[in-house]
């Protein structure tokens, strides 16, 4: 493993993702880096991002040029807040969906004392607004609203477009989000607010004549004027085929179409993605692996369950958990990590970090 | 606004008279605790039902035979015979008609990671089966049942759901307020 930093016209992209959490680091070129939402390392304290940028040598006081905050989920936003505190000259775009009453009013009511604050996505977003305000943002409000079309990086070297959410997804959003506001007399145990992954930002990373796609959770089903159907028939978008791409959703189904690997991304284009092992179902299943190769080059995963030791506990609570019928699984190792490196005349490497692998 | 706690209340299936009594508090209390309150109140009551050969090691007293499991009745037990040795806090992060999903932080060891737990509805008390939605919160102890003397009757396991207070008028005035303030460009407070 090189653990320098890249050339400056070298694009890099560094997948992690734990199964509990994702975030993208990327070298957009001449020193300037763009994290893409955030987890926590081993030490459920420090953005993995920040540990590793660290580890390169890179600052991120001046280097870190633009942090996107994809969407709202908690395992998309973990550190979220501690990067924006310590990136100090990077602009922070949040999705254009949450522009809107509804969505401060959740985020507001989230900070009533009773939220459980730790899990809670909502209460990372108003540390962010609080950053932000530290900075001088009028509101907190951040850099960029994100939307369609928007262009969030614009340099000689590389520029960052916003793909999503589509304006049709952002007109609906308050209407989306008043749903789950508070009501005089419901009880304030609510979930943390689930948002349509409609919401989520997907980007574009050009540099040179190559181009990367960030797919963050964007559905492919629902509505078509919001999700990727929407994306792909837009006239504004950038005409360029990716070399490689951020699965969208944990490779879900849902997050996939046909269209994105014929009209979005060049032949055989080389896919990234990161599992989801928090749920019920776990992301990507073997069918969503299956479909994936067949249309990529190579498909690499950052991490596979099992990978940590078990923990150790009393023999009774051992016995309680066996005879309750309950199964308990281990996450992987957070700094999972797969590091992507494509120089400017095409050639390009992968190198698979501690769990990290090609499925 | 406070954070509420419905009492829970626990009595071994063989309770004897005294275990009434008023003079034995409810393990957690009913109003005005946050989680942490709550944990130091689990850490309490770990160390008061210590039986007297184990006060000074700390060590969780080992059962003289394998007692078996009881999923606890919601009564009350005597603080001083309940004996927490594992304690999580769950978010659920998935439920269907079977089983839900939930991450698990452990309270008792914080340096263990994250773990993540499927766990059969029919391990949830009925009263709580309507909390068990997506992004609720829950309490999960796992510990020993003592008599008086300290001599453990059996294991028990209880998961219960927190419980919060409804929203106000006030309150969601005050928030609408502040989100329309922010949303403006206006620093809410």
């Amino acid at each position: 493993m090189q653990d320098k930093c890249p050339a400056d016209d070298v694009l890099e992209l560094s997948l992690f993702g734990p199964g509990i959490g994702e975030c993208i680091v990327v070298h957009l070129g001449c020193g300037d880096w763009m994290v893409v939402d955030s987890c926590l390392g081993e030490d459920r304290e420090t953005p993995v991002a920040r540990q590793y940028l660290e580890s390169i040598g890179v600052n991120l006081e001046t280097q870190v040029k633009l942090i996107v905050i994809t969407h709202w989920h908690a395992d998309h936003i973990a550190g979220a807040s501690k990067l924006v505190s310590q990136c100090k000259n990077a602009e922070v775009a949040l999705s254009g969906a949450w522009f809107n009453e509804a969505f401060f009013e959740l985020v507001i009511s989230a900070q009533c004392p009773t939220h459980v604050k730790r899990h809670s996505p909502s209460a990372e977003i108003w540390a962010i607004f609080e950053r932000l305000r530290d900075r001088g943002n009028p509101g907190g409000h951040p850099d960029h609203w994100a939307t369609h079309g928007n262009v969030l990086f614009n340099e000689a070297h590389a520029q960052v477009f916003a793909l999503s959410p589509m304006a049709a997804t952002v007109t609906a959003a308050e209407l989306d989000l008043r749903k789950q506001t508070p009501v005089e007399g419901e009880s304030i145990l609510t979930p943390p607010p689930v948002h349509p992954n409609a919401h989520s930002v997907a980007l574009l990373i050009k540099k040179g004549n190559h181009a990367v796609l960030l797919g963050a959770d964007l559905p492919s089903d629902g509505p078509s004027e919001r999700g990727w159907d929407a994306v792909i028939d837009s006239r504004v978008r950038p005409r360029v085929s990716a070399n490689a791409f951020k699965v969208a959703h944990h490779g879900s189904g849902n997050g996939d179409t046909p269209r994105i690997w014929s009209e979005l991304l060049a032949s055989d284009p080389i896919a990234f993605v990161a599992p989801y092992a928090t749920g019920r179902k776990k992301l990507p299943s073997a069918d969503d692996v299956n479909r994936i190769r067949e249309s990529s080059a190579a498909l690499y995963c950052t991490s596979c369950p099992g990978h940590r030791k078990a923990v150790r506990r009393h023999s009774s609570v051992e016995r309680t958990i066996k005879e309750m019928g309950v199964t308990i699984r281990q996450l992987t190792k957070s700094d999972s990590q797969i590091r992507w490196r494509l120089s400017e005349d095409g050639r390009h490497e992968t190198e698979l970090i501690s769990g990290a692998k090609q499925l | 606004m406070q954070t509420t706690f419905e009492p829970i209340r626990i009595v071994p299936e063989e309770s004897p008279a005294e275990t009434r009594n008023e003079e034995f508090a409810p393990f957690i209390t009913s109003t005005g605790q946050t989680a942490e309150q709550s944990l130091d109140d689990t850490q309490r009551v770990r160390s008061e039902s210590s039986s007297p050969r184990n006060d000074q090691t700390n060590e969780v007293p080992r059962p003289p035979e394998s007692p078996r499991l009881v999923r606890l009745p919601p009564r009350i037990l005597p603080r001083k015979q309940f004996q927490v040795i594992q304690r999580w806090e769950g978010i659920v992060t998935d439920v269907d008609d079977k089983t839900l999903t939930a991450s698990l932080e452990d309270l008792t060891n914080d340096g263990n990671p994250t773990e993540i737990a499927t766990i059969d509805l029919r391990e949830i008390p009925d009263e709580d089966l309507s909390l068990a939605v997506k992004g609720a919160c829950f309490y999960w102890s796992v510990g020993f049942i003592t008599s008086s003397q300290g001599v453990t009757i059996r294991r028990f396991s209880e998961l219960r759901f927190r419980r919060l207070p409804a929203w106000s008028k006030s309150e969601i005035k005050r928030i609408q307020a502040e989100a329309k303030q922010m949303f403006a460009g206006f620093d809410a407070r």
